[in-house]
């Protein structure tokens, strides 16, 4: 535990460093950090828009689709840009790895912090909306805290398993652009997985269960719409939370010493 | 501290070879010292410098430092080019480990430092590179290091801020703090340090005084002494041949008392001397020399010539006597010799290198010591008889 204990006494420096990779974002942007909420809002929306046309899903739901769907892009875009920016953090930061003596693990940290304040700007943005649209919909708001410390421990956990990897095989990046995008599809975003016609395709049903944004997915769904708590679900993301953070932080651990020799 | 380095290539398949960056060092030193360390290109001076600032892992043996190091190899390490120059002082400064306190207290005397008040608060990417690198060298300098490891970036900025700097670093030694300063520089290596190593090949030479240790530098240099293997090369007066036909051997510098050196101080007077063995018959063949800085050429002496054909197998001695006016430095000979066509049919560039070196009682500095005494005083007018 002797690296938690080096990254708490960086706390500072975790906080300067997600704090100077939000100002470097948004300071040249005229509406400044106000496109941190709506760059997500605007491509739920669309998605939104497009399978109300296409979908048969609406129907289904007893509330606005496009709740459901935001409900679903807006974790799951913290998620890519966080675990993805996490991952990339050490060879981003090449300079600072190779020639400062520093917790390393401070910089996936800082990555995912930085991302977690664009979240909150998109958190508070659908609060609102949905307040506005249906208010009733919010009485299991208490939830919320939950989902986003699971969703942020999530993507940490996978950051730290791959960014030590990443900086000995680059091919790691490519490789989880295709997974990320294939993952987007086996995540419940814009179908229900009661949908009566994955029944009869039991090992996509399956792989969408066996997803770990499945069950976060669903937790935002019961904070911000109601929906029943799906609590086989949510102990399946528990799981693998639970185990890319131990493997991330081992993997981490057994690497930090000789990246700096392979950046 | 082994570097892992994949060797490509033929039949490589994944062999993996490794090459010892720096091997068996034993070396301690202590508060308020100032240790430089010299060495040829690989000798091992930036690993050695990365292992102390804890960025390496050794692949074996340990080192132990005590207290918080700071390194300028780090400069502008975390600056990140949108922020202004004062945001990046606390991001800079973060990451060599201050913290937010030390920062603030700091903070003014860093931007009176490094001279940039007036574009403190512009984004950094609009910096020149001079002012960049003195925006992370006064940073560096005031993150309150016990150890400051320096790497060749003293050169950095005017001479009203290397000026600072120097002020600065003899405060921070007089302060206890460790200095450990890798450069090329000698005359700079001289300055500050009295006591350097001298690396090769990743191992300590030398260990001891720093103008021996430059010496010593010195006599590495010329062990591998470069001959022109290549047939044509380029010079001022366009692409030059080498023919072959002679070999130029044994250089030796030599002291005012006849003694092998390397180092002289300023004003001494040297003697170069080598053979020339000719291979064929050369016609009246003829020497050029020239005592050259780097890339550049301080001196070309007369062409000395012998006025006879020189027969295969018969030697040739060669012997410059050199009053060495030349400012503080590395300087290096050139020596070829030429046929009666113009052709080279030897030649020896970066031949026997040496470093003349400050003296106490010849003050100034420059390119050249030309042995200057100047005197400036108030003058005794007589003005019109006014009254």
């Amino acid at each position: 535990m002797n690296s938690l204990q080096a990254l708490w006494r960086r706390r500072d420096l975790v906080h300067v460093l997600a704090l100077s990779d939000v100002k470097a974002r948004y300071r040249r942007l005229g509406l400044g950090v106000v496109w941190a909420a709506v760059t997500p809002l605007f491509q739920g929306v669309v998605i939104a828009v497009v399978f109300s046309v296409v979908g048969r899903l609406s129907e289904a739901i007893p509330f606005p689709f496009a709740l459901y769907v935001l409900t679903g892009v807006m974790p799951w875009q913290f998620f890519v840009s966080a675990m993805m920016g996490g991952t990339k953090s050490l060879l981003e930061s090449g300079s600072i790895v190779q020639r400062v003596a520093l917790p390393r693990m401070a910089l996936p940290t800082a990555t995912v912090a930085a991302n977690l304040y664009q979240l909150g700007f998109t958190l508070v943005a659908l609060l609102a909306i949905v307040a506005a649209m249906r208010f009733e919909l919010l009485h299991q708001l208490y939830l919320l805290p939950g989902a986003v410390a699971l969703l942020v421990a999530l993507a940490f956990g996978m950051a730290l398993t791959f960014s030590t990897l990443l900086v000995r095989f680059r091919d790691l990046d490519p490789i989880l652009q295709s997974a990320t995008l294939a993952w987007f599809w086996i995540t419940p975003m814009i179908y229900s997985l009661q949908d009566e016609r994955l029944r009869e395709h039991p090992a996509i049903q399956n792989l969408i269960r066996a997803n770990p944004i499945t069950g976060l997915v669903g937790m935002f769904r019961s904070a911000y719409v109601g929906m029943p708590v799906d609590w086989w679900a949510t102990l399946g993301t528990v799981g693998w939370t639970m185990f890319f953070l131990v493997v991330g932080w081992r993997v981490f651990s057994r690497r930090e010493a000789t990246i700096a020799d392979f950046i | 501290m082994r570097e892992g380095r994949r060797l490509f290539g033929r039949g490589g398949r994944g062999a993996k070879e490794y090459l010892w960056a720096l091997r068996h060092l034993h070396a301690q030193v202590e508060p308020g010292q100032a240790l430089g360390v010299i060495g040829p290109n690989g000798a091992g001076k930036s690993t050695l410098l990365r292992v102390l600032a804890g960025v390496t892992a050794p692949t074996e043996g340990r080192f132990e430092v005590q207290g918080r190091v700071s390194s300028l190899i780090t400069i502008g390490a975390g600056f990140r080019s949108e922020l202004t120059g004062r945001e990046n002082i606390y991001v800079g400064g973060s990451v060599l480990g201050m913290t937010r306190k030390d920062i603030e207290l700091h903070v003014d005397d860093i931007v009176d430092f490094s001279g940039l008040a007036s574009s403190i608060d512009r984004p950094v990417k609009h910096y020149s590179s001079g002012m960049y690198m003195r925006l992370g060298f006064s940073l560096a300098i005031f993150a309150q290091p016990d150890v400051l490891l320096v790497d060749e970036v003293l050169s950095v900025g005017d001479r009203a801020f290397r000026a600072r700097t120097d002020a600065r670093l003899k405060d921070m030694l007089a302060d206890g703090v460790t200095l450990v300063f890798v450069s090329h520089a000698m005359p700079v290596v001289e300055h500050l340090c009295p006591r350097t190593l001298v690396l090769s090949k990743g191992e300590v030479v030398f260990d001891g005084p720093t103008q021996e240790g430059i010496n010593h530098y010195h006599t590495l240099l010329t062990v591998p002494d470069v001959e022109l293997g290549d047939t044509e090369f380029e010079t001022d007066m366009g692409v030059q041949r080498l023919v072959g036909g002679a070999r130029i051997d044994d250089v030796r510098l030599l002291g005012p008392n006849g003694e092998a050196r390397t180092s002289f101080p300023v004003d001494e007077a040297a003697r170069l001397r080598f053979e020339v063995r000719f291979e064929r018959d050369i016609a009246y063949p003829r020497l050029g020399l020239s005592v050259v800085s780097g890339l550049r050429v301080m001196y070309v002496l007369p062409f000395p010539k012998l006025e006879e054909t020189m027969r295969a197998g018969e030697l040739a001695e060669g012997v410059v006597d050199l009053d060495l006016h030349l400012g503080p430095g590395t300087y290096q000979l050139l020596i070829e010799v030429r046929g009666r066509d113009e052709d080279f049919v030897a030649a020896r560039h970066r031949s026997a290198p040496f470093y003349v070196s400050a003296r106490e009682d010849r003050k100034g500095y420059g390119a050249a010591h030309l042995n200057g005494r100047a005197t400036f005083e108030r003058s005794v007018e007589v003005r019109g008889a006014e009254a």
